[in-house]
């Protein structure tokens, strides 16, 4: 995915921050402070009522590239359709704090958009898996030749990727993005003065190319004897859009100390309703007002206003499909899940939020459920109507609890007042698509790749390892003042627990604001 | 290239999961006392988007069941994290469990998302026999339609000969909007013969 040696190599910020507290003797250490990016001052959202009328595309898979909100005025370049393979050239003007690429699926790859790879036992334990397409860029290099990113290569996920200059970790099949800056490495080489001006190089990938690369004769070197696949593919077309993401015009740093978002809440309930909310009763909805307010809370904790939030009634088609037919492992783009968010409407440059009445965890008549599944980690910023345009959050919640009225205390409540829990939820969705991943994942050993979220490391903080594996970390036991165990109250921890806060580190409010979703406040 | 192990690790959320990979096939020790099989509880209902698989559940241990009933049971608690409980539940088993999916299965003033759930868990749960003893009453009298898709369906799946007679005349009597609802189950009767 990349190489490690690119942070020693690329980034020399590592080494004084590192995140145990290495060096120094334990009286000259001082006490750890978690780091928190303040809440900004926001006025209170527009919020009005939109109109999706979009038509039952019946048996359909919708899988078509759609459009970018944005034109080549406001930072859109369309490198238009390209194969697996191809390299290709765009230029970066002086004055851009971070770019995007969205790779859309044209043509070819496999028929079920499904590749099955190989990990040889020299990088990794032997492991043969079935999974995504994952459409993700081969390599990116700066108009220096520097290699910014490969993909060509197999990473071990325990590793500290912090000093990697750009990491991508939750794409998918059909619709794949990446941002630049994502990680402390990127956003340290960005913070003065911005990226390269000059020509950048992309070459255009997805995993069913690097099986066919492994399966070469002459394999990329990063994939040779690490993995191998019963079959490729090199056929397959992209459409390649590049969003650039303007620097900011005053302050101390490139990344825009403050932005707007736009939002789009599409309620998808039963045909006879459950949680029971119209987009327009929305707009009065005890319920929806506070969820609304306390979601632009959270948002606020990445220094991001919520401009308008647009309500959506879906079409009967699609609370007939999707209200209670929706699962998190949909196990193709076809499937109900990536089809819902591909219902987002094409043209808006908005952060797209399915709520549904309830999210199950398999599309097979078992138990199990979810309360939230984004799309793709970024998602596809600015291209709505892919499937991977947004984010589902379970609305079973909604009117549970003792909540503030809206308009009343603005501290979220996550745990006690179903409504701010729905709006945790959906800001915690939202932080995926921006680019954020969990800071710890639930076994403890995996972390995200910023170094001012704190980790919370299984063992570390009294668990056997084993523990962690099947139930997860409890969110207790990460609210230490503590780089090894801490994080537990981040908005973006892997759970929802009597410890959560939903605040943000300030690195991972400036990966927020790194997203071409976010615009000037 | 990414491994399956991260992506498992990772995207369990975001993306359909590769068919293998879990880090650790160890199950850890029973939780030494109830505030730890409290903290392993909410770390399991509390999760946003991760799977529970049933070797998630057996790790609360011996005393697991009857804790996740009293959660389920419990009208206060948020109903996502006692539906949660609920498919704790169908996949522990026992006479607590039993139990407590029978009551809130059967009960018609339950929150949606419990009930649907406590009626997919006695589907996993009972024998086909008493599965459409119970499932039955439900299908042909709940006021919630989704309650009677539900139900529908885990008898389409697990008690056909028994259920799907009545899935077949139910489904007659839906409203048009509510009628897609007995989709799966109608060609799950019709798949098997039935």
């Amino acid at each position: 995915m990349r190489l490690r040696l690119l942070a020693t190599l690329l980034l020399p910020i590592g080494a004084a921050c590192g995140r145990g507290g290495g060096g120094g003797t334990p009286i000259q250490t001082p006490p750890y402070v978690e780091a928190k990016e303040p809440r900004l001052a926001c006025p209170a959202p527009a919020q009005v009522v939109g109109l999706n009328s979009a038509p039952d595309p019946g048996t359909t898979c919708q899988l078509a590239p759609q459009p970018s909100a944005l034109d080549a005025a406001h930072g859109l370049i369309d490198l238009r359709d390209h194969k697996v393979g191809d390299v290709v050239d765009f230029q970066v003007p002086p004055g851009t704090a971070g770019l995007t690429i969205i790779q859309q699926l044209v043509s070819g790859g496999p028929p079920d958009h499904r590749v099955t790879t190989e990990y040889l036992p020299a990088k990794v334990p032997p492991d043969l898996a079935t999974s995504d397409n994952v459409a993700v860029i081969g390599e990116l290099r700066d108009p220096a030749g520097l290699l910014v990113y490969t993909d060509l290569t197999v990473i071990d996920p325990t590793a500290d990727h912090t000093g990697d200059l750009l990491v991508t970790m939750g794409t998918g099949a059909v619709a794949g993005t990446v941002t630049y800056p994502s990680s402390t490495g990127g956003l340290g080489a960005v913070s003065s003065g911005g990226l390269a001006a000059g020509v950048w190089k992309v070459t255009v990938n997805d995993y069913a190319y690097e099986c066919a690369l492994a399966l070469s004769a002459t394999p990329p070197a990063g994939l040779a004897g690490a993995i191998t696949c019963p079959q490729g593919w090199s056929d397959t077309i992209y459409r390649v859009y590049v969003l650039l993401t303007p620097a900011a015009s005053s302050g101390t740093s490139v990344i825009r100390p403050a932005g707007s978002l736009d939002l789009a809440i599409h309620l998808v309930d039963a045909p006879t309703p459950l949680f029971d909310v119209t987009a327009a009763g929305a707009l009065t909805d005890a319920r929806m007002q506070r969820m609304v307010q306390s979601y632009a809370a959270f948002l606020a904790g990445a220094g991001l206003c919520l401009g308008t939030v647009t309500y959506y009634d879906a079409p009967d088609w699609a609370r007939i499909r999707f209200a209670e037919q929706v699962s998190s492992s949909d196990p193709t783009p076809c499937g109900n899940l990536p089809q819902l968010l591909a219902t987002s409407k094409p043209g808006d440059r908005t952060l797209e939020l399915f709520l549904l009445p309830k999210v199950l965890q398999d599309p097979a008549s078992t138990t199990g459920t979810v309360v939230g599944v984004d799309g793709t980690i970024p998602g596809p910023a600015t291209v709505n109507g892919t499937v991977a345009s947004g984010a589902v959050v379970s609305a079973e919640d909604l009117s549970w609890g003792n909540c503030p009225v809206a308009g009343g205390d603005p501290t979220p409540r996550p745990y006690t007042c179903g409504a701010d829990g729905v709006a945790y939820v959906a800001a915690h969705e939202s932080g995926h698509f921006l680019g954020l991943y969990h800071p710890t994942e639930s076994s403890g050993t995996v972390f995200d790749p910023l170094r001012d979220t704190p980790h919370c490391e299984c063992t570390q903080c009294g668990l056997a390892q084993a523990t962690c594996d099947k139930t997860g970390l409890p969110g207790n036991r990460c609210t230490h003042a503590s780089a090894t165990c801490g994080g537990g109250a981040n908005l973006m921890f892997w759970l929802v627990s009597s410890v959560s806060q939903g605040y943000l580190s300030p690195e991972q409010a400036r990966v927020a604001r790194s997203s071409p979703l976010v615009s000037s406040p | 290239m990414i491994t399956s192990l991260l992506l498992a690790a990772l995207l369990a959320a975001v993306a359909p999961r590769p068919a293998t990979a879990t880090p650790s096939t160890d199950q850890p020790p029973p939780p030494a006392d109830a505030a730890e099989l409290a903290e392993r509880i909410e770390a399991v209902l509390g999760r946003i988007h991760g799977r529970a698989d049933p070797a998630t559940w057996q790790a609360l241990g011996p005393d697991g069941a009857a804790a996740l009933a009293r959660l389920a049971l419990d009208p206060s608690g948020p109903p996502s994290r006692r539906a949660r409980a609920v498919a704790g539940l169908s996949v522990l088993g026992g006479p607590r469990a039993e139990a407590a999916l029978r009551r809130l299965a059967a009960d018609e003033g339950e929150h949606w998302s419990v009930r649907t759930e406590a009626l997919r868990g006695a589907g996993q749960l009972l024998p086909a026999a008493s599965l459409a003893s119970l499932l039955v009453p439900v299908l042909r009298g709940a006021s919630r339609p989704v309650d009677r898709a539900v139900a529908a369906e885990v008898l389409a799946e697990r008690a056909p000969a028994a259920g799907c007679g009545a899935v077949r005349d139910r489904a007659a009597l839906e409203a048009a909007p509510d009628r897609p609802g007995f989709t799966r189950a109608l060609a799950r009767c019709a798949a098997l013969g039935r």
